[in-house]
């Protein structure tokens, strides 16, 4: 294709919107008027209807997720037809892992495409590089059928418009119903989805599945003669650490300072609240200071390995598996992970922490973030918008059908092997079967671990536990421009500040006057936006 | 009375003490340690067994026993082999196109009389000023066909306007008289360039060889943007999502005990990528500080 003179300026002024404004493209269509809160609130969400066919063993809720204690025997295959149409599909996304082999070089690869009656080719960039390859590819007018739009894209808004298909005829209300494994997705995960006053795209939901707290190694608890630890307080919380302190035996209670969750045990919002129409960062929210000091406490008491500054998240799960530290604060997918990563034997042993109130009572935990991305169809394709739908319906297939096994664990005695009816992965497996297919479109988490009944067992106690007490993100499925375009550079500087006073380096007195300016470089104009869209759509 | 110390000289300096040949000994030492530990760490580490690296926190440095599990995983399923084999292909092509096309560019623009050669040379220089920028670029790379092909790797980075002026500045300092006698002999300007003057180039090319070669090698950017086929990324773009993304290798929803920690794996990939450029680099060394003195005093 020749290079015209109108192309190559287009892409030199998208490149100079990107210097400018850090913005990689689309600002013009951004300003689309359409995308008022008003709009998209009157927007009908895709009918939820669960999918009956698999009966978990503890089945959960709005935010409890279901557990299996094994995989069910003979699971259901659940879609019959091939989804593709025979053409190639394309589809960009990141990856959070290695680079799977290629397709002529991977088995699985070649087996999905298979069942999916297309090829599918897929366009990959790891996590931090992703962004970059995304908005290179938009501005060169070069997207692929299938787009993966992390949640942090700035103007959604304006790329969808111009880029993405209209999936409102298709997905609004009972025409879901089409696609039963997206009708299996609930409603509140479409309302991120909504934008321009129509449905853009499909949710990759994630919610309680992200939901982040104390982890600990009840093992090495036990060891110490604490068993399902439950403190009442800060100060009992401090004196559980200390007691896990061994400085001089390079042991640490903490990989790094609980700050989220002390946070969560002050009450402050779940990154905004919204009471009587005002909504307040947990940035500004009361109590926020206290929450830094009390983090400042825990390192100056060094129950926090010295380490953490300089480390990596990888580096503090070492810690964590090796035994280094015994707490570390993350989600349930992560909980999994380190059953993955043991190399401390049987007696390894992983449970979480329910939030006390800081003073006493109880915390109020925060709900994890809805959306991992939204998969958007590009309005170029040369494929049906039915097609996609169901290529987007075949991933969504929930733990306990055959589709879901073979998305996740590939074909057995190559990529995993049986045990009884779990299947266990092999090395191949975990390698070849990491191609990003979970970014096309994912049930919601089953709370699961071959072989392991009492891991689920134990994490859905904890969501049990917490679900009443939930606090959730006021500003989901708000849009804020401000947010989008600035968002993260304003989160970076304060996230900075975080680190500098939990390491002494600055005192908390600093935070105040940094609250002070995060609000009038945008914090403010974020805090109007989201009113204005509440506004909108309250009531509605 | 007083003893006079006899001092042996070492190039007409006297030789210090024990104590200041001791001191100086330590200082060396230290710093040899200060590059040596970190690399015996990385190797250590990366052949260390899992729960060694766990209970360590991330770096060992006396293995309790030695495993190539890592490297392992590393080369298993191909990704990282094939990987190799497009740098090596890259890095060799790459570097010998670019060589000539330099070279060429850089003669042409040394010859006196050549009346094109100024604008030419501004244009040259005007691209080592301003860079055209990620989407401008990439929209050429499009334009000319060459997304998802090996060659978007070689072809957009082909001439540096840098080396194109070490070049220049070298052949402008060769006598004069030996291309006019070679003239007068008979040798067209294609002979005199092949026969005369790259025979006395070595030193300036084999420096500006390995400044292409190593920028070939490390190249991952460009391989982000244009290649979508994962098959044809060189080994530092596939090497760098390991690194990268931070995560353990295992899916977090199927998990495994089967594969290497995190910081193994790290750590093989300093290995494999840092042995080619340790095998090459002492051979061109010499080359290379001649090199660089000819293109800081020349020109």
């Amino acid at each position: 294709m020749p290079v015209s003179r109108r192309t190559f300026l287009g892409g030199g002024l998208a490149a100079a919107a990107v210097a400018v404004t850090g913005t990689p493209l689309l600002a013009g269509c951004a300003s689309d008027k359409k995308n008022s809160a008003a709009v998209n609130a009157a927007v009908k969400l895709p009918t939820y209807q669960k999918y009956g066919a698999i009966k978990p063993d503890l089945p959960g809720n709005d935010a409890v997720l279901d557990a299996f204690l094994k995989y069910p025997a003979n699971p259901v295959k659940a879609i019959t037809d091939k989804p593709g149409d025979g053409q190639p599909i394309s589809f960009i996304t990141n990856i959070p892992g290695a680079i799977p082999p290629a397709a002529d070089n991977n088995q699985f690869w070649q087996a999905v495409n298979e069942r999916l009656g297309s090829e599918l080719q897929i366009s990959m960039a790891s996590n931090d590089e992703y962004p970059d390859k995304l908005a290179t590819r938009i501005a060169g007018g070069d997207l692929p059928d299938i787009i993966n739009i992390p949640p942090t894209t700035v103007q959604i808004p304006g790329l969808l418009k111009a880029k993405a298909m209209d999936l409102t005829e298709q997905l609004s209300g009972d025409g879901v119903l089409k696609y039963p494994f997206l009708a299996n997705i609930p409603t509140v995960y479409w309302k991120g989805c909504v934008f321009n006053g129509a449905i853009y795209g499909v949710p990759v939901p994630r919610g309680m599945s992200r939901t982040t707290l104390p982890l600990y190694r009840a093992d090495l608890l036990a060891a110490k003669g604490i068993k399902d630890p439950a403190p009442k307080n800060f100060e009992e919380f401090l004196a559980l650490a200390q007691e896990m302190t061994a400085a001089k035996e390079n042991k640490w209670a903490w990989t790094k300072p609980p700050l989220p969750y002390i946070r969560q045990m002050i009450g402050l919002p779940n990154q905004w609240k919204e009471e009587g129409g005002k909504f307040t960062s947990f940035y500004e929210a009361e109590g926020s200071s206290e929450a830094l000091e009390a983090g400042r406490k825990m390192v100056e008491a060094g129950v926090v390995n010295p380490d953490t500054f300089s480390a990596k998240a990888s580096a503090r799960k070492q810690w964590f598996n090796g035994g280094i530290a015994s707490f570390d604060i993350d989600s349930f997918v992560a909980w999994n992970q380190y059953y993955a990563d043991n190399t401390a034997g049987d007696a390894f042993s992983v449970n979480m922490l329910d939030v006390p109130g800081f003073d006493g009572g109880q915390g109020k935990p925060w709900m994890g973030s809805a959306l991992n991305n939204v998969t958007a169809f590009s309005k170029d394709s040369k494929h049906s918008v039915e097609t996609l739908l169901k290529i987007a319906n075949w991933m969504a297939a929930p733990f306990g059908t055959e589709e879901y096994l073979f998305r996740k664990y590939g074909l057995e005695g190559r990529h995993y092997t049986l045990n009884g009816t779990d299947p266990t992965p092999t090395k191949t497996g975990v390698v070849e079967t990491g191609i990003g297919l979970q970014y096309i479109s994912d049930s919601a988490l089953a709370l699961y671990w071959a072989g392991k009944p009492d891991v689920p067992q134990r994490q859905h106690a904890i969501q049990e536990k917490i679900a009443d007490r939930l606090v959730y993100d006021a500003s989901y499925g708000l849009y804020s421009e401000t947010l989008s375009k600035d968002g993260a550079r304003l989160t970076k500087q304060m996230t900075d500040l975080e680190n500098e006073i939990m390491s002494g380096n600055k005192p908390v007195s600093d935070w105040a006057p940094a609250v002070k300016n995060w609000l009038s470089s945008g914090g403010e104009k974020i805090r109007g936006e989201l009113q204005q869209a509440f506004t909108a759509t309250s009531g509605k | 009375m007083t003893r006079t110390v006899q001092r042996r000289l070492v190039n007409g300096v006297p030789m210090p003490g024990w104590p200041m040949r001791i001191f100086k000994g330590l200082v060396l030492l230290v710093f040899c340690a200060a590059v040596i530990v970190p690399f015996v760490g990385v190797i250590s580490t990366s052949v260390a067994p899992n729960k060694q690296i766990n209970e360590s926190g991330g770096l060992v440095l006396f293995p309790d026993s030695v495993n190539f599990n890592a490297y392992k995983s590393l080369f298993a399923g191909g990704v990282v082999t094939q990987a190799l084999f497009v740098s090596v292909f890259v890095t060799v092509v790459g570097t010998l196109l670019s060589l000539t096309v330099s070279c060429l560019l850089a003669y042409a623009l040394a010859r006196p009389g050549f009346s094109a050669g100024r604008p030419i040379l501004l244009v040259v220089l005007f691209s080592m000023l301003f860079s055209p920028g990620i989407i401008p670029t990439y929209l050429v790379v499009k334009g000319a066909g060459l997304l998802d092909s090996i060659w978007a790797l070689i072809v957009p980075t082909m001439v540096s306007a840098f080396n194109v002026i070490v070049l220049r500045a070298f052949f402008m300092n060769l006598p004069n008289e030996i291309t006019e006698s070679a003239r007068i002999d008979g040798a067209g300007e294609l002979k005199t360039f092949a026969y005369i003057v790259m025979p006395l180039s070595k030193a300036v090319l084999s420096v500006i060889g390995l400044f292409y070669a190593v920028a070939y090698w490390n190249a991952f950017f460009s391989a982000l943007l244009y290649l979508n086929d994962s098959k044809l990324w060189p080994l530092q773009l596939v090497l760098r999502t390991y690194v990268i993304n931070d995560t353990q290798l295992g899916s977090a929803e199927l998990g495994t005990e089967l594969l290497p920690p995190q910081a193994s794996i790290q750590m093989a990939i300093l290995v494999i990528s840092i042995v080619p450029i340790l095998l090459v680099y002492p051979f061109l060394q010499r080359h290379f500080a001649k090199g660089v003195l000819t293109g800081a005093v020349k020109g």
